[in-house]
């Protein structure tokens, strides 16, 4: 029961993107289409399932005094494997998240998971919180290119939704389109979940 | 004693680090030539020489002596294969070049495609950091069509207004950078063929 409840805490009530508001660059930066908003949020579960993994079997023979850069070491590892793979066997995903998924080292998320959940909790436990973690991150990375994709191209997952008498909003899929849409969605989901409290 | 405590924390950091070096050299020397022959697929694959020489199925590559020559004297130049049919014969080469006039976000890499007599058959961007949106347009097939049918013999110019002259294309509203890197990409192709494969 605790572990649908884990699951449920990282897609709703702690949601990284909408309510914790963690690992904001990447989320602004790659999200101009919903397919690079996917790709990046899976890249990022996985590396979350993994650095959880590990440091959760071994958090009894981390040293308190060096689990930092031990984390960092484990995360930075599955992130490199990510890349390579990446680069072998989608390239052209690969090529569109471009310096994104090397940054996923330093996303605040996974070193948050590992330094709160993970390295106090057992395995099965913290891969239920990197999962439920990893797709509530998922979620609100595709929403908000699905969004910014609509507004901006005028297309959704790369398939075109319009006539071409259609003139999308460039500033969409640019920089400041990023922070209008998540502002807007941030303030959506609050107006429910307060409506859903009341 | 502290002086113990500092040994006993770098040999546990040591193994760590030692175990994620040794499983990303492992998996390295599985991904490496896995993605030399997913890029050289991308960039010079058969769908690539179909795009860039209609008519062709797939690209075979030219002397090196040619091509280490173009090289040596032409720095924006990255490589030249010829397009054959079906039967093998020669329908037109590829040339493979960056920009010389950079455009927003730095050089456009471009395929050229051009038949055995010297005129642009095809065009394909491989890679650009332009404005998505705005930039990106170069790759719109009302810009890309007005190079088809130029031949060497001329020296392509990008004109704001109507085109008046056969060696001149319109640029891409609001992206004249970006136009004038990619027809200076153009040019550049144009001019190696002239020189070493006519």
């Amino acid at each position: 029961m605790n572990l649908v409840k884990n699951i449920k805490n990282g897609i709703i009530n702690e949601n990284p993107i909408f309510v914790q508001l963690l690992g904001m660059c990447p989320t602004l930066a790659v999200t101009t289409s919903a397919l690079n908003g996917l790709g990046m949020g899976l890249a990022t579960t996985a590396v979350l399932i993994g650095s959880n993994v590990v440091i959760a079997s071994l958090r009894k023979l981390i040293p308190n005094k060096i689990r930092i850069p031990v984390f960092i070491v484990v995360i930075a590892t599955f992130v490199t494997l990510i890349d390579m793979f990446m680069h072998a066997y989608a390239l052209e995903l690969y090529k569109s998240l471009g310096l994104f998924i090397p940054l996923i080292v330093v996303n605040c998320l996974i070193l948050g998971r590992a330094e709160s959940y993970a390295s106090k909790n057992s395995v099965t436990p913290a891969i239920f919180d990197a999962v439920g973690m990893g797709i509530g991150f998922t979620i609100a990375l595709t929403v908000l290119g699905m969004v910014r994709e609509l507004l901006g191209s005028g297309s959704l997952f790369g398939a075109s939704l319009f006539a071409d008498s259609f003139e999308p909003a460039l500033i969409m899929i640019l920089p400041p389109g990023a922070f209008l849409a998540l502002g807007f969605l941030i303030g959506f989901v609050n107006f429910i979940s307060k409506k859903r409290a009341a | 004693m502290i002086k113990n405590e500092i040994i006993k924390l770098g040999i546990v950091l040591l193994i760590i680090t030692s175990i994620a070096g040794g499983l990303l050299a492992f998996s390295n020397s599985v991904t490496a030539d896995l993605i030399v022959a997913a890029e050289e697929a991308a960039s010079s694959g058969p769908e690539v020489a179909m795009e860039v020489v209609p008519g062709s199925v797939e690209f075979q590559n030219i002397d090196e002596v040619v091509v280490n020559e173009i090289k040596d004297n032409n720095e924006k130049f990255i490589d030249a294969k010829k397009a054959v049919d079906e039967d093998g014969n020669t329908v037109g080469y590829g040339i493979r070049t960056l920009s010389i006039v950079a455009g927003y976000g730095g050089d456009i890499e471009l395929f050229v495609g051009i038949s055995p007599e010297g005129k642009i058959v095809g065009v394909k961007v491989l890679s650009m950091a332009e404005t998505p949106g705005l930039g990106t347009n170069v790759q719109k097939e009302e810009f890309k069509n007005q190079f088809e049918g130029k031949t060497v013999n001329m020296e392509i110019e990008v004109v704001k207004a109507e085109v008046d002259e056969d060696n001149q294309i319109q640029a891409v509203a609001g992206a004249t950078f970006s136009s004038n890197s990619y027809t200076s990409a153009v040019n550049n192709a144009l001019n190696i063929f002239k020189e070493y494969l006519n």
